[in-house]
């Protein structure tokens, strides 16, 4: 187990310092002006000076809070609904077309209205965040608990286990692999919801520091927004990940070896 | 002389317009083994689902020698839960019952012990053979302390040679406990060995009830015995000649 984590991350490492060398590389022949298209030593400079400053620290923070709320306003809520859509056919007819629909629809189109309704605090970029991650959690979960057998049912059933047993001992470890690749899908993207969020408004946040950098030309900070956002996405991703692998123990990782 | 477990009168159960069960009159004593035998869509394993109480019954009666009976269900598949250890799908009866865990840990074990998997306890469905898998739905089944077991066609999915050591395994177990079992299969050899009655569905109706001169204890050897060989011929001829079967014929 530790040596895949060791080789994950050695092979992300490598990838990431072959990126840097051929970016390297590629300014150091083109020549382009850093404004168009900055070294990464130029960017590692403007790195440490934001850190220096303090701004970097004080903008990431927001962003992870907006990201940390929204992804569990998002999940929960997703749980809360998807699990008696799944039970209740009539519900799952009338509520599925809805939640397609609002997914069919650009989260930046939805911003604005937020903005209006909630204002440009926190608030709003956490909303915008748990809109994103709700679809795939609820469809996830929908999923998760109609993967039960009925097999199971009949054996809890002959067992004259109750509602909450069933529920407690087959449903949710059942459902759980499902809701789990839900969450994986949801968690870089609640990254986005919160940036987007930031992106139609804020004072702070790492969007906030984007839109900045686009006013001020200093793509340097854009890059190293753009690089901290996606370190934010991967390290979100793996602590569901570690969380999943956790949770669900070995027979999953066979079942899904086998496969 | 053993008394009437479960005694049936004038059963029927009717599933939307279909009438699958009709005018079943039935009864088991302690200690035996009675097989039902039939084709697909007869109405065999209704007939357990209604025994369990999973199913209501749309006519007739059922008594119980003792209200508080208790059954355990054996399903064609072992139905274990692939997240739970051997042990803690054997202790699954055991922890629905809201048993300590001191307890369930005990019953699991001796369970185990009984239809020797104790070796295997700590393993995850994914690691059993399916022989192993269907002893570890038969200890599961133990756990319960039944009165009556049922069985429906828990050897179907295995291999012939596999099915015929598991006949034998539970014949063994049998002599060890003497549990009444009502068991369920499409196998005429399987329904001989074990059984000490063997009642023939067709169409929702047991057409015939004949009583297996095999005597116990049974081991493999009997496979090879003529008056088994005897007893599978009248089976068979039973259920081949019934004037309620469609016979096969060379029309074209």
């Amino acid at each position: 187990m530790t040596g895949r984590i060791l080789h994950k991350l050695f092979v992300l490492t490598l990838t990431f310092l072959i990126a840097l060398s051929v970016w390297q590389c590629l300014v150091w022949i083109i020549q382009p002006k850093p404004w168009l298209l900055p070294s990464p030593v130029h960017v590692a400079t403007r790195f440490l000076e934001l850190i220096r400053a303090g701004s970097l620290q004080r903008h990431t923070f927001v962003t992870l809070i907006e990201v940390t709320s929204g992804f569990a306003l998002g999940t929960a809520t997703g749980l809360f609904t998807g699990y008696p859509i799944s039970q209740i056919k009539l519900l799952e007819r009338w509520a599925t077309p809805y939640l397609i629909a609002a997914n069919s629809i650009p989260i930046v189109a939805f911003a604005p209205l937020l903005m209006l309704w909630l204002g440009t605090g926190i608030q709003t970029k956490i909303t915008v965040a748990a809109l994103i991650v709700y679809f795939p959690v609820t469809m996830s979960t929908m999923v998760g608990f109609k993967q039960v057998s009925s097999i199971h049912r009949r054996l809890m059933a002959s067992l004259h286990a109750n509602k909450w047993q069933l529920f407690k001992m087959v449903e949710v470890p059942t459902a759980i692999p499902g809701i789990f690749a839900g969450m994986k899908i949801a968690s870089p993207l609640a990254v986005v919801g919160a940036v987007v969020g930031e992106f139609m408004g804020s004072g702070e946040g790492l969007g906030h520091l984007i839109m900045e950098a686009n006013g001020l030309l200093d793509t340097s900070m854009l890059f190293v927004s753009i690089i901290v956002l996606s370190a934010m996405g991967i390290a979100f991703y793996s602590i569901v990940a570690g969380a999943e692998a956790l949770l669900i123990g070995p027979w999953h990782h066979e079942r899904r070896r086998r496969k | 002389m053993n008394q009437p477990l479960i005694e049936i009168a004038s059963l029927g159960v009717k599933l939307g317009n279909r009438q699958v069960l009709a005018d079943l009159d039935f009864k088991i004593n302690e200690r035996e083994i009675v097989t039902i035998i039939g084709r697909s869509g007869s109405g065999k394993s209704t007939f357990l689902d209604v025994v369990m109480g999973l199913l209501p019954a749309t006519q007739g009666t059922i008594n119980r020698a003792n209200p508080r009976l208790r059954m355990s269900y054996i399903f064609q598949r072992p139905a274990l839960l692939p997240w739970r250890t051997v042990a803690a799908n054997v202790a699954l009866p055991l922890t629905v019952e809201g048993k300590d865990s001191k307890t369930r840990l005990e019953e699991a074990h001796k369970a185990l012990h009984q239809v020797g998997l104790y070796y295997a306890r700590n393993l995850f469905p994914f690691q059993l053979s399916g022989g192993m898998a269907q002893r570890v739905a038969i200890a599961r089944a133990l756990t319960q302390k039944p009165d009556l077991m049922l069985m429906d066609e828990p050897f179907s999915s295995l291999d012939p040679l596999l099915r015929e050591n598991m006949n034998i395994n539970l014949l063994r177990l049998w002599q060890r406990t003497h549990k009444t079992i009502l068991f369920v299969t499409h196998s005429i050899d399987e329904a001989v060995i074990l059984s000490d009655r063997i009642l023939i569905l067709e169409a929702g109706r047991f057409v015939y009830d004949l009583s297996i001169p095999l005597k116990r204890p049974r081991s493999e050897d009997m496979f090879h015995e003529s008056e088994f060989a005897e007893t599978v011929r009248t089976v068979r001829e039973h259920l081949q000649f019934h004037p309620n079967l469609p016979q096969m014929t060379d029309e074209r």
